[in-house]
């Protein structure tokens, strides 16, 4: 108190100036990081009952001619050292803040709140999706047709006569008559097929489908379910030869599994002439042989071949002017040879502790 | 099939391949081998071992310990053998071998010896039985030579996967023909050295066809003298590396000419057939025949038989007749070899769910001049094996010769379909290494193709009956070049934009959204058991059955989605007990006959199911479980609604057997029903032994959704004017429904620019009347063209007030 009293008495003279800075100085190195002891130095100095808040109100007091010069000196170093003072203080300041808000700090090692579980498609529909994305792009339609299929559709148009061991090749659903006492012309279809033979009757050539879907043997056991699925192709039109099958099954299956390699091999299938049965080179072993491949290297994979005349036949289509091909395959091996899943059975029974892997 | 590499040597001598080359040829054929099996591989680590000392076993009186010289070293073997004897070559399995029984040999302790391999006999190396005990070896044998090598197995078989189309290559001749084609050899010839006795056969026996449609020839020859009884150990090992069993000499002869030629053929007993003829008719109903399995059948009209004077004593071209077998004191034979049409072979054997070599082949096509060839071919080899005399020629009946099969084939149609140049040496080179003899055009005539100047024309010979058209003809010189020789092209482009049909991108979308919503997609076999139709009230009499199920499971195809869905709620519950959240849904279709219908296809509908119990959210440390409620269910079908951008849909109350009767309800857009959804009906739940919280389900019909498909919505101009919201609260009857206020407060507003209406809180209970309820609303105002006054949202809120109370009695609490 004594300090600020005498200060009031005295003038801004240059010394006295020099002398309050001075004294600032100390107290600023005094002072260090203490907030505290900057805020008492602040109203020490600047308050109002501050020294050189005093030294401002004496600068009245002197004679007129030395006023202005007194006043402007004394502001300036008012504002000199105030800034450096309050520079200090804010920085101080923002640190407090700062450790304030650290202390708030949350334990984010606990887990996340979920709006709902994940979700998952099941594999042999991301397979047949992948699949119709590749082959939509190289041009062919998506097409459907019945899972209860007649016999027409299935067997006859597609060149597998009555009575014709071709048929043993597919075990057979037959459907009974709705009042139970025969059976009727129906099956579930056995491949994905008769699609072919529908829309090339109903839309005729030139015409490229693809058709994924389920189809049914009368076979269970560890490698069959008696409910698979397959994908059909089909690519009619004026001079479409093998060399194309080729090309197209070559891209789409690079496009599928990557460039590992392709063999087409002379097959049968009763609606197709030539037959074709392709293998792609072995995922497992990557062509060096290994048990899951017998060995050979390669993976069969689908058949295909140019479509036979006799189907375009049953179907309105003129063969002598339209050729095509025609390819199936089943989806449900390719989607257990992309997780690894080792029993086909897994497919279809609904565990969550399968379904929620993938 | 199982083909000896080796057979197939002998009937084609200039191919030198190694089995590995034919193997790859084969394939590259289209003859699949999908399996080898090499014969030494039976044998591995067995060795020819010298017997150098026997001494007896301390602990047993049967046992002798052996040392064995296996051409390096001595091992101590304990012997069980009573004809062990010093200086003895014997087959001996080291250790790490592996014996054709399966049996692995390991260091053993016997009786307190220790032994170091064992001693064979003939029947542990899977051979024919010769002596009791050790199989003993020539003396001469050097010891620690592999077994394999001194027994002659070095065969290699192939598993043949031959495709129904070519029943020509189910034989080593067949196999041998083709091979000879494709590494352009000279092709293979049947020849059969047959010394004929005096007597004509036409003496002792005769044939007669009665249905030459169904057998249109028939070859027979009479053989006497046969002393039937065992096979030489060739015979018995040739048959038993392709898979047969030996029956006796005269039976093993016609298996393996079977084998051979591929032609069926058939001994009867000569002495049995009543009458000594053999006559080939249909059965008359009533008729039955014993089998050679054992079996007895009843025969139907359909049926081919060979019958002697009095009764059947074949099922053609399947199998033969007890009551004509050869036995052992069969003298004379009487050798069939015939031609059965395939499809009515199928059918009876299909009908008696027969499977033989003999209807295998028949069934896909024998080869029509064959016939004679096999016969003489196996009347040479019984003589061989079984003695007795071939009586002077042939029976025969029916047509000798087939009718020519003549093909043409244009090479420019073959580059066309092929897709790389094929010329007419091309066509010609490769067609005639297979066996088809170019010959001039046919005479033009109805039913022949035209096929222009240029085609060259084939006769098929006999054997391949699956070439029959250009297209055919066409494939094998495809493949007999090999696939590889394609080049590998792209189409022509595409002309067309093409788009994904409708009902997949809805099916598309849905499995997204709900995968999105945490959902896990399951796909189940589309059956139903009728006990689960029925569990879920299906209307059973709609169903679509199966004829020949597999079992209960599959009986019906399904007629719901649902009951497969609650079944792995049921499932998941089994396998982890805790776990009771589930979310699930399936995309697939369900299968019904409409009512009365008896032509046609039964409807098929592509529907989702969805199952949801358990928990609205995952729990964790932060949150407790809250247990999914129907507006949890009704919010995940409102949004998949709203992706649909289907707007004003109706709930009805719907009364279903599988659904709770307070909360069964049905999404009913315009008079189309578009689904349903509820509690699973807790009766259903118990039957299906689920335990724990309620089970919500749903079930939507797919193409229903995408029928009512909203328009693309079109963009509006954002609003210029501030709004005005307004909160209602009032009680009104129980009774009363959401729908009804919400379409009470919209008709009192029609013109007042009201925005929106949002029911923000409903409560019974505590301070509400009893039969009431409390409901609040939040109404925003707003116009497009200016800012409301306060005067007129009020006047508006006024008479939504007043409609509440006149038309649903509403008290209004608080505004
Ligand atoms: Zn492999």
């Amino acid at each position: 108190m004594s300090t600020e009293v005498e200060s009031a008495q005295k003038a801004p003279t240059p010394e006295v100036l020099a002398e309050v800075e001075r004294e600032h100085e100390e107290e600023l190195v005094t002072a260090g990081d203490n907030l505290e002891a900057l805020n008492r130095m602040r109203s020490q100095f600047f308050g109002p009952k501050g020294r050189i808040t005093s030294l401002l109100r004496s600068v009245g007091q002197l004679p007129a001619e030395q006023r202005r010069e007194a006043g402007a000196r004394t502001n300036q170093l008012k504002q000199t050292l105030e800034a450096k003072l309050v520079v200090r203080i804010n920085a101080l300041e923002s640190v407090e803040k700062e450790k304030e808000l650290r202390r708030s700090r949350l334990d984010l090692t606990l887990p996340g709140r979920l709006a709902h579980p994940r979700g998952a498609l099941h594999p042999v529909n991301r397979v047949i999706e992948e699949m119709v994305d590749i082959l939509t792009r190289m041009g062919f339609e998506l097409a459907t047709g019945p899972e209860v299929e007649l016999d027409w559709y299935n067997f006859e148009a597609l060149n597998f006569p009555k009575d014709h061991p071709a048929r043993d090749m597919q075990d057979t659903f037959f459907i009974a008559s709705p009042d139970g006492k025969g059976t009727l012309e129906h099956v579930l279809r056995t491949h994905t097929s008769p699609v072919q033979t529908r829309e090339l009757e109903r839309r005729g050539a030139p015409l490229r489908i693809i058709a994924p879907g389920r189809v049914y043997r009368c076979d269970s056991d560890a490698t069959h379910s008696p409910m698979f699925h397959q994908i059909e192709g089909l690519w009619v039109d004026e001079g479409v030869s093998m060399a194309h099958l080729k090309g197209v099954l070559t891209s789409f299956i690079n496009a599928l599994f990557g460039e590992r390699g392709v063999r087409f091999r002379p097959s049968f299938f009763p609606f197709v002439e030539p037959g074709v049965e392709v293998d792609v080179g072995c995922v497992f072993c990557g062509g060096t042989g290994c048990r899951v491949c017998k060995h050979t290297g390669w993976m069969e994979i689908l058949g295909a071949g140019m479509v036979h005349p006799k189907v375009l036949e049953n179907c309105k289509v003129d063969p002598e002017r339209y050729t095509g091909f025609a390819f199936g395959l089943g989806i449900d091996r390719v989607a257990m040879q992309r997780w690894g899943i080792d029993d086909l059975a897994h497919l279809f029974r609904s565990d969550v502790r399968f379904l929620s892997q993938l | 099939m199982k083909a000896s590499t080796q057979w197939i040597k002998e009937l084609l001598p200039s191919l030198k391949a190694n089995p590995a080359a034919i193997e790859r040829r084969l394939t590259a054929a289209g003859l699949e081998v999908e399996g080898v099996e090499r014969e030494a591989d039976a044998f591995v680590g067995v060795v020819v071992g010298e017997v150098k000392e026997v001494s007896p076993h301390p602990g047993a009186d049967q046992l002798k310990i052996t040392k064995v010289y296996d051409g390096e070293n001595e091992h101590q073997v304990v012997c069980g053998a009573p004809n062990v004897e010093v200086g003895q070559k014997v087959p001996f399995a080291t250790l790490g071998a592996k014996l054709p029984n399966g049996m692995e040999i390991g260091r053993r302790t016997i009786r307190g010896v220790e032994s170091f391999g064992m001693l064979c006999s003939a029947e542990e190396l899977g051979l024919p039985k010769d002596v009791d005990g050790l199989m003993i070896l020539k003396a001469n044998t050097k010891p620690g030579k592999p077994i394999a090598e001194v027994l002659g197995k070095k065969d290699v078989l192939f598993e043949l996967s031959v495709t129904p189309n070519r029943p020509d290559v189910l034989s080593h001749f067949g196999l041998a023909r083709e091979l000879a084609a494709l590494f352009e050899l000279e092709a293979p010839q049947v020849s059969v050295k047959l010394k004929e006795g005096k007597k004509a056969a036409k003496q002792l026996a005769q044939v007669e066809i009665q249905d030459p449609l169904r057998c249109p020839k028939y070859a027979a020859r009479v053989i006497t003298g046969v002393k039937v009884g065992p096979s030489p150990d060739w015979v018995k090992a040739r048959l038993l590396s392709v898979g047969q069993r030996s029956i006796s000499n005269v039976v093993d002869a016609t298996n393996l000419v079977l084998m051979e030629l591929g032609h069926p053929l058939h001994a009867f007993d000569l002495g049995r057939l009543a009458g000594q003829k053999v006559v080939i008719r249909t059965a008359s109903v009533g008729e039955k025949i014993g089998l050679l399995d054992g079996t007895s059948r009843d025969l139907s009209a359909d049926d081919l038989v060979i019958a002697d004077a009095e009764k059947p004593v074949a099922l053609a071209g399947i199998m033969g007749g007890a009551n004509s077998e050869v036995h052992e004191g069969t003298t004379q034979l009487l050798l069939e070899s015939a031609y059965f049409e395939a499809a009515s072979v199928r059918r009876s054997a299909k009908r008696h769910g027969l499977h033989t070599e003999a209807s295998h082949r028949f069934e896909r096509g024998a080869d029509f001049s064959m016939v004679e060839q096999a016969l003489d071919r196996v009347a040479a080899l019984i003589v061989e094996l079984a003695g007795g005399q071939v009586e002077k020629g042939r029976l025969l009946a029916g047509q000798q010769e087939e009718k020519p099969k003549i093909v043409g084939v244009r090479p420019e149609r073959a580059t066309a379909l092929i897709g790389r140049p094929i010329g007419k040496k091309e066509v010609k080179d490769a067609l005639t290494a297979l066996g088809l003899v170019a010959v001039k055009p046919p005479a033009k005539k109805k039913g022949t193709p035209n096929l222009g100047k240029e085609a060259l024309w084939f006769r098929v010979p006999s054997h391949r009956v699956d070439l029959v058209a250009e297209v055919d003809l066409i494939e094998e010189v495809a493949r007999l070049a090999g696939y590889d020789q394609i080049p590998t092209a792209m189409p022509p482009g595409a002309r067309a934009v093409w788009t994904k049909g409708k009902e997949l991108n809805a099916e598309q979308a849905l499995r997204h959204h709900l995968a999105g919503e945490g959902f896990l997609e399951t796909i189940a076999l589309a059956f139903h058991s009728e006990a689960e139709a029925e569990v879920f009230g299906l209307e059973l009499p709609r169903a679509v059955r199966l004829a020949n199920p597999l079992g209960e499971e599959t009986r019906l195809m399904r007629m719901s989605l649902l009951p497969a869905l609650v079944k792995a709620a049921r499932l998941n519950q089994d396998h982890l007990p805790s776990l009771v959240d589930l979310r699930l849904f399936e995309l697939g279709r369900t299968f019904r006959w409409a009512e009365g219908q008896t032509a046609g296809l039964p409807e098929e509908s592509l529907r989702l199911g969805v199952l949801w119990r358990g928990a609205r959210q995952p729990t964790g440390w932060s949150n407790k479980a809250v247990g999914v409620d129907a507006y949890d269910l009704k919010g995940l079908l409102e949004g998949v609604l709203s992706a649909f951008g289907i707007g004003e849909v109706r709930y009805e109350a719907h009364e279903a057997p599988h659904l709770h009767p307070s909360s069964g309800t049905r999404l009913v857009l315009g008079g189309v029903v578009l689904g349903s959804f509820g509690q699973l009906h807790p009766r259903v739940a118990e039957r299906l032994g689920l335990e724990g919280p309620p089970v919500w389900v749903a079930d939507l019909e797919v193409s229903a959704l995408e029928k009512a498909r909203g328009a693309r919505p079109q963009f509006q101009p954002l609003a210029k004017f501030p709004p005005a919201q307004r909160d209602l609260s009032f009680f009104l009857d129980r009774h009363h429904l959401a729908e009804q206020v919400v379409a009470a407060i919209r008709a009192a507003s029609a013109n007042d620019a009201l925005e929106s209406v949002k029911i923000f809180d409903v409560y019974e209970g505590q301070g509400v009347p009893v039969g009431k309820k409390s409901m609040a609303v939040s109404l925003v105002f707003r116009a497009k063209e200016r800012t409301l006054t306060d005067a007129e949202v009020e006047g508006a809120q006024r008479s939504i007030v007043a409609a509440l109370k006149d038309q649903l009695g509403a008290e209004v609490r608080m505004a």
